[in-house]
């Protein structure tokens, strides 16, 4: 017979790695294989497939640290349960403070498609990136996005609830 | 018509670009993340660049088989589409998305904000 633990879906993967463009392909398989495990909804998938490449870009793109960490989990509310995805990387001050502010206005975005059309037009001055990336997460992905910022460390989370088969883990 | 624009076939995606029916149709297949961005850039300016040269008048792009597009890969549709706004013959653009895929209308209607006169979304498959 198989233990329950076998029988169990998981409940988390955390990944910490050496940032390289190189992993980006296999790291969001294993976010999305995640997602695929614990809930049945398409939009939920495509969600997390987004945030797991935009997050993980970023973290290719901009950590400073020669490791990074990846973590996804059904967290349990007493709303029900969550999907979180969430990174940590350590980054410039520089960046920091660049990002933290482009953070801030996407969370508290009254609107978050008239909020990711305005990066769109502000895009067209950055030529050399796009800056649409962290905007998406809400207009495109409807997740709900939180960042810390604790010395050099910048940690990112975006959630969604899940009402399916993720509800049977968190029981 | 011959096309100077060349067509790129990798192991995660393709660009391809054939002339010979009417509209000109521009496909696109496969996952476009950060690893995309270079090539699908030069690939759409390269189209910019036959849409100057002969004149389009309309021309579609198919993303029906576009599995994901990376926000790096969305600015390099901004940037043909500002392009196109700026020509005095001012082309039309159809996107063909996929039916079922329902972030395929989130991402490419982002397209259509940015130029509605030009650019219109269809479904298939």
């Amino acid at each position: 017979m198989p233990s329950n633990a076998q029988n169990r879906r998981p409940r988390f993967i955390r990944v910490e790695f050496a940032p390289a463009s190189g992993c980006l392909g296999s790291i969001v398989q294993i976010v999305t294989d995640f997602c695929r495990n614990v809930v049945d909804d398409q939009e939920t998938h495509f969600a997390f497939q987004l945030a797991a490449y935009e997050l993980i870009e970023n973290l290719v793109k901009y950590s400073s640290g020669e490791r990074v960490i990846v973590r996804v989990e059904v967290e349990s509310t007493p709303l029900g349960p969550n999907i979180v995805l969430a990174t940590e990387n350590e980054a410039t001050s520089e960046r920091l403070s660049d990002v933290n502010a482009r953070l801030h206005a996407a969370e508290s975005a009254a609107d978050p498609i008239v909020h990711f059309d305005q990066l769109v037009q502000e895009s067209l001055a950055s030529p050399g990136e796009s800056r649409l990336g962290l905007g998406r997460l809400r207009a495109e992905g409807d997740l709900v996005v939180t960042h810390t910022i604790n010395n050099e460390t910048l940690r990112i989370e975006v959630r969604r609830p899940v009402y399916r088969s993720a509800r049977e883990i968190c029981e | 018509m011959n096309l100077r624009t060349e067509n790129v076939k990798l192991e995660n995606y393709s660009l391809e670009a054939d002339a010979a029916g009417s509209p000109p149709l521009i496909r696109l297949k496969g996952t476009f993340d950060m690893t995309a961005t270079g090539a699908l850039s030069l690939f759409l300016v390269s189209i910019e660049g036959e849409v100057r040269r002969l004149r389009w008048q309309d021309f579609t792009i198919d993303v029906t088989e576009v599995y994901y597009l990376s926000s790096s890969c969305i600015k390099s549709f901004v940037t043909l589409i500002e392009a196109l706004k700026k020509l005095d013959f001012h082309p039309r653009v159809r996107i063909i998305i996929h039916s079922r895929l329902d972030w395929h209308e989130r991402t490419f209607s982002i397209l259509s904000r940015l130029a509605p006169t030009l650019i219109t979304l269809d479904k298939a498959g």
